[in-house]
């Protein structure tokens, strides 16, 4: 989630990200959570019952592109044709993301970690709660930022740049070390 | 106005924040930047070009995954070329190769050729400007930080120049470097921008 966060240590879905793509708290994470889950589900299983048993991992981008992402914007426009606001709006979401590095990356990272279906699911939930995680982070420094006396050619992207420059050295010291030393 | 900030070639990336998770976390030496750089750049001028000589043929409603299977086909063959090309240099490279079918900057050269909008000088442009911008962000990250410099030289040994024995500032070589570097060119870029009288982005 901190030490190997999908944003700032693997950079996935780094350009909207960065250039401040906003949407409310609730749907981005729901939005997240179920294009993810469905794509890392989907690629495990074919990966583990189609590819990998013949060797034709390189495929992966096929299967993902032929089959997942039309799956999972599928299931986003069927979302956003139901009655609640909020589950419009994140159907809306889903279907914009499903064609993203971020649900692709954090679906073969899952894959490829030689986990099963259980395990594959909670790292991707995990990935997920990181990227969301950085994401809020990186809204606060933003508004902050916008406040500041930064010179002109640093205002906006290079300043952002930066501070997720700093805030990934930060995720770096978060690991099972720290944490046990945390607790003790 | 337009046409002049046009003619600043690593727009893409510095100006327009396309195509950065591979730049950010993976390109930390300079083969892999340009392996990765080439491979979005490759697939962004073979479907920007393609796609709207095609999108008579295709159903209109099918345009779109059919442009997407495209691209995802010619990231899996521009992946198997690479490790056929050195397995040394794409061993570190795993996860991204096949992320190339989805790279920002070939998805907005995919967008544009499914709505068949006549693009080749910029198409041409903003493919090389993300090419150069990968090649100058890995091979900062790669001297600054570890000291080398490694060519994409093909064989299972790519040949490196080695300036120092131990690596100077290894931070830059990780992903928050990576993002350290991105940020200092992108203002750089943009100071130079306004230097010249030319629209910031």
């Amino acid at each position: 989630m901190f030490a190997a966060n999908a944003l700032l240590v693997y950079g996935l879905g780094a350009c909207p990200a960065l250039r401040g793509e906003r949407r409310g708290l609730l749907v981005s994470i729901l939005a997240l959570l179920t294009a993810n889950l469905i794509a890392s589900s989907l690629l495990w299983a074919l990966r583990e019952l189609l590819l990998a048993p013949f060797g034709l991992e390189a495929l992966e981008p096929l299967v993902f592109a032929l089959i997942i992402a039309p799956l999972v914007k599928y299931l986003g426009r069927a979302i956003a044709t139901s009655g609640a606001p909020l589950l419009q709006k994140a159907g809306a979401a889903i279907d914009e993301a499903a064609v993203s590095c971020l649900v692709f990356g954090i679906a073969l990272i899952s894959a490829r970690s030689n986990f099963g279906l259980l395990e594959a699911l909670t790292a991707s939930i995990g990935a997920c709660v990181g990227y969301w995680a950085a994401l809020v982070l990186l809204g606060a420094v933003r508004e902050r930022l916008e406040l500041s006396d930064l010179p002109e050619s640093f205002r906006g992207a290079p300043a952002i740049l930066v501070s997720a420059g700093l805030m990934a050295m930060a995720f770096m010291g978060i690991d099972a070390v720290f944490i046990g030393n945390l607790v003790g | 106005m337009e046409a002049r900030r046009d003619a600043f070639v690593p727009d893409p990336v510095l100006g327009g924040l396309l195509g950065l998770c591979p730049l950010v976390a993976a390109a930390d030496t300079l083969a892999d930047g340009a392996i990765l750089g080439l491979g979005a750049s490759l697939s962004a001028i073979i479907l920007g070009a393609g796609l709207p000589a095609f999108r008579e043929f295709i159903p209109e409603r099918l345009r779109a995954p059919v442009a997407l299977g495209l691209g995802a086909f010619l990231a899996a063959l521009f992946g198997l070329a690479a490790e056929a090309f050195s397995p040394a240099l794409t061993a570190g490279l795993g996860l991204y190769l096949p992320l190339i079918a989805v790279n920002c900057v070939t998805l907005a050269a995919l967008r544009r050729g499914i709505r068949g909008e006549e693009q080749k000088p910029g198409l041409l442009r903003s493919s090389l400007g993300y090419l150069l911008a990968a090649i100058l962000i890995s091979a900062l990250r790669e001297a600054i930080g570890l000291g080398r410099l490694t060519l994409p030289t093909p064989g299972p040994f790519p040949y490196t120049l080695v300036f120092v024995d131990e690596a100077p500032f290894r931070l830059l070589a990780a992903p928050a470097g990576g993002f350290l570097i991105l940020g200092s060119l992108a203002a750089a870029y943009r100071f130079a921008l306004r230097a010249l009288g030319r629209r910031l982005p």
